[in-house]
C-alpha cells in the first residue's frame, strides 16, 4: 500500500498542494483526476522522492523511499526518460543493467505488442511510439508498484488503444498502479479508486465500482458534483 | 560490474565522441605546428643567411638555434591544450545540466536508479578527472613523437635537443604534470576536490533555483577562502608561523575538510532537496 | 566486459601512460650530466667544506640550478618534492638554524643579515609591518634573543622611531655589545633620502636606548653616486667587534634627454672607495686612511678586523684596527678567479674557464704561505647535450 499523509508543496508563495491524503492499494488501479496545473504531477514525483515536500509523509509497505524501492516501484513520467541518441535495444540494455527487477521476457513481450523496432533511435521516433517506448521501459520492471503521468496525453487514437489494452492484460495484473489525467473518458472503465483533487486539496476519494453499484453513478457523475455543485 | 563501474562507464560514452574529437584535434593542431614552426624558422634562416652573407655559425650566434621549447610557447602548441582544458571546465557544469535540460530530462532515470545518488555523483566527477588524465596522457604520448619530428626537421647545428623529462621541467606543463608523483597526486587530488565544490554549486542551483545561484556561489566563495586561510593569514597577520611541512600538512587537512563538505552537502542535496 | 570498452580503454591509457612517466623519471637518470671535481693535485679532504653553486642551461636561458660538492653534484630536479618543499628557497645559513633551534626559529624570517649567533646567544632581529605598497606607519622592531643554554627566549617588539618619516627599514647586520642589542639598518626616506642607522636595545630592559644615523647614502653632488655595502664575515651572523662599510663614489656621465625630456644617468664603472669602520666598543666611525698600494683594489673577503684585497698576482692583508698591511699571500700564476673566499686561514678560488674547452678549476690554498693544498677540475662525466651550457658562480665554504 502507499500511503500519502497530509504532504504540501509550495513553489515560491504558491501552495500547491495544502495537505493532500490517499492511499492506493496493490492490484488496484487508482487515478488522480484533476484540471491541469493542480499538482498531480508534483504528487507522482514526491513519492519518488524526485522533488522535496514542505509537509507531510509518504509510506510505500510502511517504509520511507530509499534506494531499494527503486526495483518496487518505478514511475513513468509523461516525457520519455532515456537519452534521445540511444537505440531502443540499448535503453533496454541500460535498465537491465542497473535494474536487478528487470525482466527481459516481458520487455521483448512487449516490444512485439507495441510492434517496436529494437534497433531504432529513440529520437526518431514518433510521439506516440515514443511513449510506448517509455511504457515498456517501465512495465518490465517486476515491481510492485506503476506511477504513471497522463500516460494519453498528446498521443493519437491507435496508441492511445494500444496503451488502454495493456492496462487490461497480465502485464498490469497484481500491481498497484496511481495513473494521473485530466480526462477520464478513456480509461473510465479501467479503474478502481479515484481521488478528485482540486486546489491543493482532496475533494474525495471512492471507488468506481461501488458508487455505480450503490447510487448508480459513472464517475463522471460524481465528478460533476464535486466540480459543479 | 558495480553500479558505480557501470555509471562512469556510461558517463564517459556520453561524452566519448567529443572527447576523441578533442584528442584527435590536439594530435592534428600539434604535430600540424611542429612542422609550420621550423619550417618558419629554417625560411628565416635561409633567408637571412643569403641576404646578410652569414655562415651557419654566425646565425646560430646571432639568433639562437631552435629548441623545442620554442615550439611549446607557440599557439599551435597550447591552443589545442586552452580548448581542451575551456570544454572540460564547461563540461563540469553542462554534465549535470544536460540531464535537465531538453525533452528528454534523464535526471528522471539517475535519480530513479537502485543506486546511491551519491554513485551518480561520484560517477560524474570520476569521469572528469578521468577524461583530464586521459588528456593528459594523449600529451604524454605525442610529445616523444612530436620531439622526433622536430628533430626530423631541422639539421643539428641549428637546432637545441632536449630530453621529454626537460621538455615537461622547465615549461608550464609541469603544471599540468608536476615533477614527482606526490605532487601529481596533490595536484589532481585538489582538482578532483575542485570538481565537487563546483558540483555541489550546481546542485545549490538545481535545488533552490535563484536562491541557489547564490547559495552555490557562497559555497564556492567559502570553500575558496578556507582552502587560501594559511596564506590570507600570512597577509593580515604579516607573520607566519607554520614550517613548509606543517603548511603543506595544514592544507591537505584542509582540503579533506572541504572535500568531505562537499560530499556531505550534496549528499543531503540529492537525497532531500533536489528536484527534477 | 565489452560493453565497458570505454571505461578499460581510458583507465588503462591514464594508468600506463602516467605510471610509466613517473616510474622511468623516478628510477632512470635524468639525462643531466653527472659533475665531480677531479682531483689534479693536492689533497681531496679539503673539498669537505666547499660548496660551488651554478646552473644548467639549454638554449634561450631555461635551466635550473645545481650544487656541487666533494660528493658529486645535485641538480635541482633532483630533489625529492618533501625535500624541495623544506630547503627552498634556498639558504643554507638559516637552513642551519632552522635545524638546530626549530622552536626559535618558528615564523622568523629568511635573511641572515637579521642573525647574530655566538657561543651561548642566538639573537634575531626584523622590521615587520611594513609594505612596499601599504602605509609603513606600523612598522616595528620584532627582536627576539634566545640563551641557548637556559634555552629561554626573550621576545619584544617596539616601534620604528620616527617611522613615519620612513619608506623602509631593512636590517643589514645584528651585533650584541654589553648586553646592548645593535642593528643595523638602511633606512629609506619617504623624501626619496636614504641613510645608514645604528639602533641600540636595552635587552634586559626589553627597550630602545640609542638612535643614531651613521651616514647618509645620498650624494651630495648631482653628478657623482654613492654606494655604501657592508663588508661582512662570509658568515654574515658572526659576532664582529667592528662593522666595516664601503662607500663607493662613482661620477654619473649624463646622456642626452630622451623625448620625455629625462636625460639619461649612467654612473661609470669605476670609483674611488673608501671604507669606514663602526667600533662597536668604542661607539666611534672612522675612515680608513688606505696606502697607496691598496688605492682602487677589490675587497675579496674580510676575516674579523681583516680585510683581503685583490692584488695584482697577491692577496694583501690589511688589518683595519691597526691600519696596517699585515701580509701578502701570492697566487699562483695561472690563478685567475673569479671568486675568492677565505675562511679557515685557507683561500679558495674558482677559476673560470679558459676558453671553449677549458673546464673552471677550484684551488685551496693556504693563507700564510701561499702553498697550493688543492687544485681539481669541474668536469661532467658525460659531454653536456647539444646547446647547453654549465656555468658555476656560486662559492660557499661552510
Amino acid at each position: 500500500m502507499i500511503e500519502v499523509n497530509g504532504i504540501k508543496k509550495k513553489f515560491g508563495r504558491k501552495k500547491v498542494l495544502k495537505g493532500v491524503s490517499f492511499t492506493a492499494e496493490k492490484g488496484e488501479i487508482t487515478c488522480i483526476i484533476g484540471i491541469n496545473g493542480v499538482g498531480k504531477t508534483t504528487i507522482l514525483n514526491a513519492i519518488m522522492n524526485l522533488t522535496p515536500l514542505n509537509g507531510g509523509e509518504i509510506l510505500i509497505g510502511g517504509e520511507k523511499i530509499n534506494k531499494h524501492s527503486y526495483e518496487k516501484i518505478t514511475f513513468i513520467p509523461d516525457a520519455i526518460i532515456m537519452q534521445p541518441n540511444m537505440t531502443i535495444a540499448e535503453s533496454m540494455q541500460f535498465m537491465a543493467d542497473f535494474y536487478d527487477s528487470w525482466n527481459q521476457e516481458r520487455a521483448i513481450e512487449l516490444l512485439d505488442f507495441f510492434k517496436l523496432k529494437e534497433h531504432e533511435k529513440i529520437n526518431s521516433l514518433s510521439k506516440g511510439n515514443r511513449a510506448k517506448v517509455n511504457l515498456l521501459l517501465g512495465l518490465a520492471l517486476d515491481v510492485d508498484y506503476l506511477l504513471m503521468d497522463e500516460p494519453f496525453s498528446g498521443i493519437d487514437i491507435f496508441s492511445r488503444e494500444q496503451i488502454a489494452e495493456v492496462f487490461t492484460s497480465h502485464l498490469v495484473e497484481d500491481r498497484g498502479v496511481i495513473i494521473t489525467t485530466h480526462e477520464i473518458g478513456d480509461i473510465e472503465h479501467l479503474i478502481d479508486e479515484v481521488v478528485l483533487l482540486d486546489e491543493g486539496e482532496v475533494l474525495k476519494q471512492f471507488n468506481s465500482e461501488e458508487v455505480r453499484e450503490t447510487e448508480g453513478k459513472s464517475v463522471v457523475d460524481v465528478m460533476r458534483e464535486v466540480y459543479q455543485p | 560490474m558495480n553500479r558505480f563501474a557501470k555509471l562512469l562507464n556510461f558517463e564517459l560514452s556520453r561524452f566519448m565522441k567529443l572527447y576523441l574529437v578533442l584528442v584527435a584535434m590536439t594530435i592534428i593542431v600539434q604535430i600540424a605546428g611542429v612542422i609550420v614552426k621550423t619550417n618558419e624558422y629554417m625560411g628565416r634562416a635561409n633567408q637571412t643567411i643569403q641576404e646578410d652573407g652569414l655562415s651557419i655559425a654566425q646565425f646560430v650566434e646571432q639568433y639562437g638555434a631552435m629548441s623545442f621549447l620554442d615550439f611549446t610557447r607557440s599557439l599551435w602548441f597550447m591552443g589545442p591544450i586552452a580548448i581542451c582544458a575551456a570544454a572540460l571546465i564547461f563540461y563540469i557544469f553542462m554534465i549535470w545540466y544536460r540531464d535537465w535540460f531538453g525533452k528528454n530530462t534523464f535526471i528522471y532515470r539517475l535519480l530513479m536508479l537502485p543506486t546511491a545518488r551519491l554513485n551518480v555523483y561520484f560517477a560524474k566527477a570520476t569521469s572528469i578527472v578521468l577524461m583530464v588524465l586521459g588528456l593528459i596522457s594523449v600529451q604524454l604520448i605525442i610529445l616523444p613523437l612530436e620531439n622526433t619530428i622536430f628533430k626530423s626537421m631541422l639539421p643539428v647545428n641549428f637546432r637545441v635537443d632536449m630530453t621529454i623529462d626537460r621538455i615537461i621541467d622547465w615549461n608550464y606543463l609541469s603544471m599540468l604534470i608536476p615533477q614527482t608523483f606526490i605532487e601529481f597526486v596533490l595536484y589532481y587530488g585538489a582538482g578532483f576536490m575542485a570538481v565537487l565544490i563546483l558540483f555541489t554549486a550546481v546542485l545549490f542551483e538545481r535545488s533552490f533555483k535563484w536562491k541557489g545561484i547564490l547559495l552555490g556561489i557562497g559555497y564556492i566563495a567559502i570553500s575558496g577562502i578556507v582552502m587560501l586561510s594559511p596564506v590570507l593569514s600570512m597577509v593580515f597577520l604579516n607573520h607566519y608561523y607554520l614550517y613548509p611541512l606543517e603548511s603543506l600538512g595544514l592544507q591537505i587537512v584542509l582540503g579533506i575538510i572541504v572535500t568531505a563538505m562537499s560530499i556531505w552537502l550534496s549528499n543531503y542535496l540529492l537525497n532531500k532537496k533536489v528536484t527534477v | 566486459m565489452k560493453r565497458y570498452w570505454r571505461l578499460i580503454a581510458i583507465v588503462s591509457v591514464v594508468v600506463l601512460t602516467i605510471g610509466t612517466f613517473y616510474i622511468q623519471s623516478a628510477m632512470a637518470a635524468n639525462n643531466l650530466p653527472d659533475i665531480t671535481i677531479e682531483t689534479v693535485n693536492g689533497d681531496e679532504d679539503e673539498l669537505d667544506s666547499v660548496v660551488i653553486n651554478g646552473t644548467y642551461t639549454v638554449g634561450n636561458g631555461m635551466g635550473e640550478f645545481v650544487e656541487l660538492n666533494s660528493d658529486g653534484s645535485t641538480y635541482d630536479s633532483e630533489q625529492s618534492f618533501i625535500e624541495g618543499l623544506q630547503t627552498r628557497p634556498f639558504n643554507e645559513r638559516t637552513n642551519q638554524l632552522q635545524e638546530d633551534y626549530r622552536g626559535f626559529m618558528r615564523g622568523k624570517g629568511r635573511n641572515t643579515a637579521s642573525y647574530l649567533e655566538t657561543e651561548d646567544t642566538l639573537a634575531y632581529t626584523e622590521v615587520i609591518n611594513q609594505s612596499v605598497s601599504g602605509p609603513s606607519s606600523d612598522m616595528e622592531f620584532d627582536i627576539s634573543v634566545l640563551d641557548k643554554e637556559s634555552g629561554e627566549t626573550l621576545s619584544f617588539t617596539v616601534p620604528v622611531p620616527n617611522r613615519a618619516m620612513y619608506a623602509q627599514v631593512l636590517v643589514e647586520d645584528v651585533q650584541i655589545m654589553d648586553g646592548a642589542l645593535k642593528v643595523f639598518t638602511r633606512n629609506y626616506s619617504k623624501d626619496g633620502g636614504g641613510e645608514k642607522h645604528l639602533y641600540s636595545f636595552d635587552i634586559a630592559n626589553q627597550e630602545i636606548n640609542g638612535n643614531e644615523s651613521l651616514m647618509s647614502t645620498e650624494s651630495q653632488d648631482q653628478n657623482t653616486s654613492i654606494h655604501i655595502s657592508i663588508v661582512s664575515n662570509s658568515d654574515i651572523t658572526a659576532a664582529n667587534q667592528f662593522i666595516i662599510f664601503e662607500k663607493t663614489k662613482r661620477p654619473i656621465t649624463r646622456g642626452p634627454e630622451n623625448n620625455q625630456g629625462i636625460d639619461s644617468e649612467q654612473p661609470a664603472d669605476e670609483g674611488t672607495q673608501e671604507f669606514i669602520v663602526y667600533n662597536l666598543e668604542t661607539g666611534e666611525q672612522k675612515t680608513l686612511d688606505l696606502p697607496e698600494t691598496l688605492s682602487g683594489k677589490r675587497v675579496t673577503d674580510r676575516e674579523h678586523s681583516t680585510l683581503y684585497f685583490e692584488g695584482e698576482g697577491n692577496i694583501i692583508h690589511y688589518n683595519v684596527e691597526t691600519e696596517q698591511v699585515t701580509d701578502e699571500t701570492e697566487l699562483p700564476v695561472n690563478g685567475t678567479a673569479e671568486f675568492t673566499r677565505i675562511a679557515n686561514g685557507k683561500v679558495y678560488m674558482l677559476t673560470g674557464p679558459e676558453n671553449q674547452n677549458n673546464f673552471q678549476r677550484l684551488m685551496i690554498l693556504d693563507l700564510q704561505s701561499g702553498d697550493t693544498l688543492y687544485e681539481g677540475e669541474i668536469k661532467p662525466e658525460e659531454p653536456v647535450e647539444n646547446g647547453a651550457l654549465l656555468d658555476f658562480n656560486g662559492l660557499h665554504i661552510e
